[in-house]
Formats: structure tokens, sequence, C-alpha cells
């Protein structure tokens, strides 16, 4: 056989394949709809992926998640500022102490450290200014501690 | 807008049957590019193919009646490409000529499986069935690759560029159908 053969084989093949090769192909069934949803889709995602980038990680909330684990987010939230805010206090009570033992802060009665409370109280004997902004000169914030005047 | 250009080839092929000259400039006016451009493809010449298109509207005039084609484009298309593929045997006996006829040839030897010898001449007709029946095996979108290349004698660029392919895309593809030919044909015993 001759390819010249094969050649004109081919040329007698079934009038509609030989139409059917130059006319526009069909489109699919809803493809126009398959493509605008899916185009859709991807931008939903994109506008997602993009939106939770840019948020601040406190803020963010996990997606899909019950309303239950999105609560135990907050309150492992408070709870690390809790412990950082235990622990300054801590450091500031040890000062104090070590202040009122050496005679510095010697007008101060007690020191106590509540688990329930975000403050430190002081006991303190004196009202004078000068004692009090000594005492605030220990401490970073001032809302660190509560003070009371024992009488 | 298929069905008015098969009526309106209904209307032509009624002009050759009343044997109305005109049937020729209307035939020329639909069909006058595409049969120039299939020429074209096998000869690569733009002389030569004209001489071919001009050839068919004759050998049209003398074959309707008796022939009533169904498919005017077609009918037409298969004329022309025979008479560009004697053309292209003549010339290539003088050494001339180019186009995509060469190639596509070359390509086509690739599919014929087995040695050539006097016995495995097969019967055309048996060889045409056996292509349809191979054709039909593919998926859609090869099977008008396949007759772009091999029936319209397209060059590889154009075929990629209706298909929205690259080249090389269109060559690998083109390759494996040959492939698959080859083995098609030859477990059809018609290298026999």
């Amino acid at each position: 056989m001759k390819s010249t053969t094969l050649f004109e084989a081919i040329g007698d093949i079934d009038d509609k394949k030989i139409a059917d090769a130059v006319s526009p192909m069909p489109a699919l069934k809803g493809s126009g709809w398959m493509k605008i949803t899916s185009l859709a889709a991807c931008c939903a995602l994109i506008a997602g992926v993009a939106i939770y980038g840019i948020m601040p990680k406190s803020e963010r909330t996990p997606a899909f998640s019950e309303q239950g684990s999105i609560q135990t987010e907050t309150v492992k939230s408070a709870s690390v500022k809790s412990s950082v805010g235990k622990m300054e206090l801590f450091k500031v009570k040890k000062k104090l102490s070590a202040a009122k033992l050496g005679g510095e802060l010697s007008f101060i009665k007690s020191i106590e450290l509540h688990d329930d409370s975000e403050k430190l109280h002081v006991v303190v004997t004196s009202r004078k200014n000068e004692d009090i902004k000594k005492l605030l000169s220990y401490v970073a914030e001032e809302n660190l501690i509560e003070i009371e005047y024992f009488e | 807008m298929k069905e008015e250009s098969k009526t309106r080839d209904v209307l032509i092929v009624g002009l050759y049957f009343q044997r109305d000259e005109t049937a020729i400039s209307v035939t020329g006016k639909k069909y006058g590019n595409y049969l120039k451009a299939i020429s074209k493809n096998i000869l690569g010449s733009e002389s030569d193919a004209e001489e071919c298109v001009n050839d068919t509207y004759l050998r049209a005039w003398n074959s309707i009646p008796p022939e009533n084609p169904h498919n005017l484009g077609t009918y037409l298309g298969k004329i022309v490409r025979n008479l560009s593929l004697d053309k292209y045997r003549h010339n290539t006996a003088e050494k001339r000529g180019g186009g995509e006829g060469s190639a596509v040839l070359d390509e086509l030897a690739d599919c014929i499986p087995g040695k050539e010898t006097v016995e495995s001449e097969v019967c055309k007709k048996e060889l045409t069935l056996a292509i349809n029946g191979f054709l039909d095996t593919l998926p859609e979108e090869h099977c008008r690759m396949f007759v772009c290349r091999y029936w319209y004698a397209m060059p590889v660029c154009d075929i990629a560029k209706r298909f929205r392919k690259r080249e090389s895309n269109v060559s690998v593809t083109l390759g494996r159908i040959r492939n698959k030919l080859r083995t098609y044909l030859s477990e059809r015993g018609v290298d026999a």
C-alpha cells in the first residue's frame, strides 16, 4: 500500500466527518454557566484568603466553626493576657516587698495579690504625696495597683 | 444558518439539473475560496490551485446529473482534493511543487502497516471503511484534527490556531493518532 492510496481512501470518508472538521466545535451544555460559576467561586476564595491574611490575628475567628469553639478561642486569648498580667504583678509585688523590708517603703502595711483581681492590693499607712509618689515609682503602670489607706 | 446553506445548495444543484450555466458562477461564489484553500494546501501553488478549482467546476458540471449530491460542499471538496492529488503526482514527477502534500503523504506513510507488496494492495473501499471505523473510535476533537490534516491537508500551524492549541501539541496528537491508525489497520489485517 502506498501513502497516496491511504490519502485517496481518506478522501472518501463520511461526508459528516469532513463537514464537521471545519465547523465550530459544539459548546458543552451549560459550559457558559459553569465558567461563570467557577470564576465567581475562585474570586470569592481569593478574596476570602486575602481578607483573612490582612486581618489582625486577634480578630481572626476560625471559619465554619461552631459558636462554642469561637468562645473557647476568646477565653484562651483572655487567659493568655491574664497570665502575662499576673507575672507582671508578681514582679511588682516582689519589688515592693523588698523596698518595704529595706525600709524605703516602710509605710506599706501589706501587699496582696488576689486570684480574681488583676491589680495588686497595697495597704498603706501614709497619705503623704511624696510617699505615694515613691510607691508609684516602683510600678511601671499606675493601674497595676490599687491603694487602700489604713487609718 | 445551516438549514439556509442547505437550501441554497439544493437550489444550486437544481441549476445543474436544469443545465443552467449560472450554476458554475453561483458555485464559485459560495465554494470558490473553500475549494481553493483545499487545493492550495495540497499543492502550495496559487496558480495550480486555481487550475484545479476550475477543473472541479467542469467535473461537477459533467457529473451533475446523474449525480445528485446530498452535501454539495463535501462533494466538490472531494473532487478538488482528487484533482489536486493528481496534479501533485504530476508535479512531483516533474520535481516541482510544494505545499503540505508531500508532508501529509510522508506522515501517512507512517500509518501503513507492514511491508509494501503487490499482495498488500487492498481495496480502496475496504480501506475507507476501516478508516471510518477508526475515526469513530477517536474523541471528537482528535477526529476533527485528523480530518483537518489528512483530508484538508491543513498546515499544522493552522490546525493549532483552529483548535487553540500549540503546534507541538497538535504534532504530538497527530503522531499518536497515526500510531493508533497503524495498529488499527494492522489488527484488521488491512496490510494482509
